[in-house]
């Protein structure tokens, strides 16, 4: 069994979660097709090639290979990392403000994607402050958008 | 004629005129940077357009995709390493070349390809587009419903992995489409009692998390590999006789105009970008040539080739775009959504409704083309310092241009977390072997499919009419012959493969 199939799993269970969640659609009197149709269709089209990959997914050889949470983890721990570090950063815009915020979150990836160690900190320090308010000068000044201002900086 | 001079001047105006040679600019330092897509850099210059006209706009990003073409090459010939997907075919003889001594001549032979074959690329990008828009402009909403069909089940069967995936992808993108009001009354779907969700997933930081997202995750992977020690130095000498360089692209006039035919038909293709075009051109010019055993030592042939078929690619991409407001890559995906924020509804109308932008963006096409040349010939050597930024301080800074993209759509954080939402979603789909062109293309033609689909049965509710009419019977049989032709390629190719993905 190839992990496809697996995959195909996932995807049928949410088609289906979603077709009874259209049934809560409400329909319109006085109109031909209601609003439910349109999703219910490309849902149901949507769970047939969900089977179908699992179908195949069961025909398929695997590749035979050792799974474990050691090296699975070693090989995507910085991704994860990454993943992590930007929804912390989502997370402290509206808290810590867009500066605040964007200087923290450049100096930690760097830090993650292996920038790290003393010597290198003014150029961390650098990039961090430069992409902060770089940005902001240009977004908030130039372009007139309004970043986020943070509720503990005023 | 007369629209094309004047919105030529108007493009020569000297605000949108630095506007588009700054795009050029951004284009070429974005596709010069490994790691960096052209795709990428009009995402990240896209918030900066915002603040723009309509055809400001445009013309900045018609010049990031010119630039962009030609930045790859740049480090595809000095570095070996291709800057952007549509370069990789140039290594193959830039690379050799430039280690050979011949450093500026293989430069310069991608940068004059690139014109050439732009510029040649540009009559029938401006013919094509009008034509077509014009044919378009009859279609009913039989029609559209059955083009959008036909263009997700083609982008699905070209997909380098499975069809099933390719097919699933695409129809994944419709249901994130389907996610908000509806069409008719605004009734509410799927939005979980959400206030944001009820306007549907705004489209560009679906877009901007599917791609830039999980393209620097692949990159932040493969990390760490590759050492730059087979590099050119960095005070190469460049200088060159361009008349030489120049007349060596003319003596191959049949290599010059067949990859830029083949660039424009792949450009033309929804969805399929330049980096199929440079390497199908790249294949081709080994194919016809009288001496095949020289490519990949270091000959002009092949450069010519990958640099002219990767820049008429834009021509036949904007041409599907403007005609039938259907992305012919990822880049003009993107374009689709500036013109929506901008106000104008993509479609065959807007190259008649909205005259000036369409016929700016020609000019754009024509002029960043020159622009190009310029930049190039004045700043050549000073791209090579700043070229190799690493990985570890790109990634945070692309990063949080993503994130100021997004929130400044509307300046709400619900933007953002979408953006991150979809750039987890658009990793996995990597991961798994998920094509991601079907699901950019499904969420570009998703409203459109469904406003069409009950525009044509509110006109007549015989639903039989999608294929009796002609046109919309015949696209949706070719439609169904795409699929059955790309079955049949996948069976005779290999007898059930077992399939090498990435593992997880």
């Amino acid at each position: 069994m190839h992990r496809d199939a697996v995959v195909g799993g996932l995807l049928a269970l949410l088609s289906l979660f979603l077709l009874w969640k259209t049934g809560e659609i409400p329909h319109p009197p006085l109109i031909p097709i209601g609003p439910a149709f349109y999703p219910r269709v490309i849902l149901a089209i949507f769970l047939v090639l969900s089977l179908l990959l699992v179908v195949s997914g069961f025909r398929a050889q695997a590749v035979p290979q050792r799974w474990s949470w050691r090296a699975w983890f070693a090989r995507y721990r910085v991704i994860l990392g990454c993943f992590v570090v930007f929804c912390a950063y989502v997370l402290a815009l509206p808290i810590l403000g867009y500066l605040l915020a964007t200087a923290l979150f450049t100096v930690v990836m760097q830090w993650l994607l292996g920038r790290h160690g003393l010597r290198r900190l003014p150029g961390v320090l650098a990039v961090a402050i430069g992409t902060s308010l770089g940005t902001y000068f240009i977004f908030e000044l130039y372009l007139y958008v309004l970043l986020p201002r943070g509720i503990l900086v005023r | 004629m007369e629209a094309f001079l004047s919105s030529t001047l108007a493009v020569l105006d000297p605000q949108t005129f630095l506007y588009m040679a700054l795009g050029v600019v951004a284009g070429l330092l974005g596709g010069a940077i490994p790691g960096v897509t052209i795709t990428m850099t009009i995402i990240l210059v896209l918030p900066f357009t915002f603040g723009m006209t309509p055809l400001q706009g445009l013309a900045t990003m018609v010049g990031v995709y010119v630039g962009g073409e030609s930045g790859g090459l740049i480090t595809a010939t000095l570095l070996g390493i291709p800057g952007t997907p549509s370069a990789i075919a140039t290594t193959f003889e830039g690379f050799p070349m430039a280690r050979k001594g011949e450093a500026g001549r293989a430069v310069w032979l991608g940068i004059w390809a690139s014109l050439l074959g732009g510029l040649l690329a540009g009559f029938p990008l401006v013919v094509g587009a009008i034509q077509l828009a014009a044919l378009a402009i009859k279609f009913g909403p039989w029609e559209y419903f059955s083009l959008f069909v036909l263009t997700l089940t083609i982008v699905a069967s070209l997909a380098e992995q499975s069809l099933l995936k390719g097919l699933l992808s695409g129809v994944f993108g419709l249901l994130v489409t389907a996610v908000g009001g509806d069409p008719l009354m605004g009734v509410a779907r799927f939005t979980f009692g959400t206030d944001f969700l009820l306007a549907g997933f705004p489209f560009l930081p679906v877009l901007i998390g599917i791609f830039a997202f999980s393209q620097l995750m692949k990159d932040v992977e493969s990390m760490g590999g590759g050492g730059k020690d087979a590099t050119i130095g960095k005070d190469v000498d460049l200088r060159v006789n361009h008349l030489k360089v120049i007349g060596e692209i003319l003596r191959q006039p049949f290599n010059l105009i067949w990859s830029t035919l083949i660039g424009l038909w792949i450009g033309i293709l929804p969805a399929v970008g330049g980096s199929a075009a440079n390497i199908m051109a790249y294949d081709q010019a080994k194919k016809f040539s009288k001496h095949p055993e020289k490519f990949g030592t270091g000959i002009s042939d092949g450069v010519i080739a990958a640099e002219a078929s990767n820049n008429a690619n834009i021509g036949g991409s904007l041409i599907t775009m403007m005609a039938f407001g259907i992305p012919g890559d990822a880049v003009t995906a993107v374009m689709l959504g500036a013109l929506i924020i901008h106000g104008i509804q993509p479609g065959p109308l807007f190259v008649t409704t909205h005259t000036q932008v369409a016929y700016g963006m020609f000019a754009a096409y024509f002029l960043a083309h020159f622009v190009t040349v310029l930049v190039e010939w004045a700043l050549l050597r000073y791209f090579l310092r700043v070229i190799l930024i690493p990985q570890a301080v790109l990634t945070p800074i692309i990063l949080v241009l993503c994130a100021i993209g997004s929130y400044a759509l509307n300046n709400i954080i619900e933007n953002v977390w979408t953006f991150y939402f979809f750039g987890i979603i658009g990793y996995l789909m990597v991961k798994f072997g998920f094509p991601l062109a079907p699901i950019i293309l499904g969420v570009v033609l998703g409203d459109q499919l469904e406003v069409n689909y009950i525009r044509a049965i509110m006109t007549d509710a015989d639903p039989w009419l999608f294929l009796t009419r002609p046109i919309s019977g015949a696209l949706l049989v070719l439609s169904v012959v795409s699929v059955i032709v790309s079955l049949w390629q996948r069976r005779r190719r290999a007898p059930a493969p077992a399939e090498a993905e990435a593992e997880m």
